[in-house]
């Protein structure tokens, strides 16, 4: 079914219609409340209220106005947004000294990673460096957008942003260590 | 949103690894079923899914059982009871309306005025036909051949002239009246089986069947047809429904172009007769209406107030949309951007294009007058029907011209819930009254037509004025049965 057909369906109560539109995208959007959410159930919990937001407001999206998918990443992201605040874990009041987070690492590092470790790494985050992070180089937010989203300066979202990025060059970093050091032991095993 | 330019290598890998199109879906990415179980029994989807089912049984089971009616109803209604077992048919068939035949005449044959008199003594007077019926000669008995379905009452002329000054009064209030008139005088009494008609034949007059008027063809004989007691009507409805109204949009000149409502509206009516004029009756309607809209609308442009956004500055502006029933209270949002200046005042027109569609349940209550012409006869009819809302779903896009852009936000009583269909069930009261048309096809089977008009004790939404679109013209034709 075409997804201007799906998307009306939808909009009167077809039941196997919306099915289908959670079938198509429930692994996309999992993806995304599991890269925001600090945890798996949290994510689960973000995912249901998501598509329900869906359904309800469907009616609300505008095809001439961008993509379905896109849309319903707002809705997402805005209902993990919502959830983190109710639970009262938005940005972390620690601050972390950049200077102790640089890391030299050659970025490439990434690049012989799944998408479920990516994930993994992000999910390590603290909640203020994480969604910054997300929304940012996921999504595509500027940091305007962010600040505005987030209800803290532009400044602090750089500087979440930087820090983010500092924090998951140290992570590689111990994984490569990790690595090198496993395999250092199988050698002299 | 589009990515950001990559600052470096790091966010091109996690952009471009985590933005994937299509992600193989394994055990990590995939949401538990019961996710979607929990979804599902949010929306209530199930439910509705079965209420639907339900509604649409209950509507198949109602036409069911009005084609059941019609086709076996007669049986039911003692058409296969043995026509020489009078008093048993009187019992059943004659209730309560009583048959006074008073011939003070002479040597003369009731006339067309007569005749007329004697259908409007009775209670419901059915037939059309006043033909003029040749007298007899011979006495003729009702014949076991006669059609189930003639119900004339035919009066002959006075076989002799010893009955001429002979007056006739034959009341038919019950059984045994009918019994002992039957014994006592030279009356013949025949009620006929189902169709509840009575047919009283005095002594000197002579009771025909259709093939004896043919054979004999007495001249000057009245056949009057007469319903005593048929005291149900079961009526199909097919109609058609639109809303009229004018309006004036805030904000600036407005001009409207509303497209006709498509709706239709299917009914099962049930009535019961009190008397030959006065009818009560109840029913069961599904109607379904869908509106389409465009509208122009144009604002003034006014810097104050104006917010800016991420996407530029937007100033927010409220119309009202009118649409099925009530209207749509809509904020429209005009975002421009920073490069455009406009002079205070300016006109920023706003095209809206809208389609709303309703579907309701609807158990009328009325009560009719009508008047018998014949095979004609003319109803007014006037009564109370409560509206249920069962799926409300309204869909708009709005468009303005490049300088700005429009966002919509309905913000009426009923947009969030739109898209849940059967979560609102609001209901509400409409008056109406119908003047209608009907024609006898037989004494069983009618057409009628009515045209109706109708208004809203209280919108369907509430908190809305009660002058707002709440007159409705409609109109319907049906066809309908007496038991």
């Amino acid at each position: 079914m075409r997804e201007k057909k799906l998307i009306r369906a939808c909009l009167k109560g077809n039941t196997s219609a919306q099915r289908q539109l959670y079938e198509l995208h429930r692994t996309n959007m999992f993806m995304l409340c599991l890269r925001y959410m600090p945890t798996r159930e949290d994510a689960e919990d973000v995912l249901q209220e998501g598509f329900i937001k869906v359904f309800r407001d469907l009616k609300q999206f505008d095809r001439k106005r961008g993509q379905l998918k896109t849309w319903m990443k707002r809705v997402f992201i805005n209902t993990a947004l919502e959830h983190l605040r109710s639970k009262k874990r938005f940005f972390p009041t620690e601050e972390i000294n950049p200077n102790s987070e640089l890391h030299a690492v050659n970025d490439e590092a990434f690049s012989n990673m799944a998408a479920k470790e990516l994930i993994q790494l992000i999910k390590r985050l603290p909640t203020g460096y994480r969604l910054v992070f997300n929304m940012y180089v996921i999504e595509g937010y500027s940091h305007k957008e962010i600040a505005q989203q987030l209800n803290v300066s532009v400044s602090t979202s750089k500087s979440q942003l930087f820090k983010a990025k500092a924090m998951l060059r140290k992570q590689i970093k111990n994984i490569n260590a990790t690595v090198v050091l496993n395999y250092g032991t199988q050698q002299v095993q | 949103m589009e990515p950001n330019k990559y600052n470096d290598r790091l966010e091109e890998i996690f952009s471009k690894r985590l933005n994937a199109e299509e992600f193989e879906s394994n055990a990590w990415n995939t949401p538990p079923e019961r996710n979607w179980e929990a979804i599902e029994a949010t929306l209530g989807t199930k439910r509705r899914g079965g209420k639907r089912i339900l509604i649409l049984l209950l509507l198949l089971a109602s036409f069911a059982l009005m084609i059941a009616f019609l086709l076996f109803g007669n049986e039911y209604f003692g058409k296969g009871e043995p026509k020489n077992n009078l008093s048993a048919q009187a019992s059943l068939q004659v209730t309560s309306d009583a048959l006074i035949i008073q011939e003070e005449s002479k040597n003369e044959q009731p006339t067309a005025t007569e005749s007329q008199d004697i259908i409007e003594a009775s209670s419901t007077v059915i037939t059309s036909n006043d033909n003029i019926v040749p007298p007899t000669t011979a006495k003729a008995s009702p014949k076991p051949s006669q059609s189930p379905n003639q119900r004339t009452l035919i009066l002959a002329e006075p076989e002799s002239k010893n009955t001429e000054n002979e007056a006739l009064t034959t009341s038919v209030n019950s059984s045994s009246n009918l019994q002992s008139t039957t014994e006592t005088s030279d009356v013949v009494t025949s009620m006929k089986e189902d169709f509840v008609d009575a047919e009283i034949i005095q002594s000197s007059y002579t009771l025909f069947n259709t093939e004896q008027s043919e054979a004999i063809k007495p001249p000057a004989t009245k056949k009057i047809a007469v319903q005593a007691s048929k005291k149900w009507n079961v009526e199909a409805h097919l109609g058609a429904f639109s809303s009229a109204k004018s309006y004036d949009i805030q904000d600036g000149e407005t001009h409207l172009d509303i497209l006709p409502t498509q709706s239709i509206d299917l009914g099962l009516n049930a009535e019961y007769v009190i008397n030959k004029n006065w009818i009560i009756g109840t029913g069961f309607h599904y109607l379904a209406k869908q509106f389409e809209a465009d509208y122009d609308l144009h604002f003034e442009y006014a810097a104050t107030g104006e917010v800016q956004t991420q996407d530029g500055y937007a100033k927010a502006y409220t119309s009202k949309i009118p649409s099925l029933l009530s209207d749509l209270d809509a904020e429209i949002v005009l975002l421009r951007s920073e490069a455009v200046n406009l002079d205070t005042g300016s006109d920023i027109p706003v095209e809206v294009e809208l389609s709303h569609g309703m579907q309701f349940l609807q158990i009328p209550v009325y009560v009719k007058f009508v008047q018998h012409l014949n095979a004609w006869s003319y109803y007014l009819k006037t009564g109370l029907t409560a509206n249920i809302v069962v799926q409300d779903l309204s869909t708009s896009h709005m468009r303005t011209f490049a300088s700005h852009e429009a966002i919509d936000h309905h913000s009426s009583n009923f947009t969030a819930a739109d898209t849940e269909g059967l979560e609102q069930r609001e209901v509400s009261y409409r008056l109406f009254s119908a003047v209608g048309v009907q024609y006898q096809l037989d004494s069983d089977w009618y057409l009628f037509a009515e045209p109706t008009f109708s208004a809203e004790l209280r919108p369907i939404y509430p908190n809305k004025a009660v002058e707002e679109n709440l007159l409705n013209f409609g109109g319907g034709i049906g066809v309908g049965k007496r038991f």
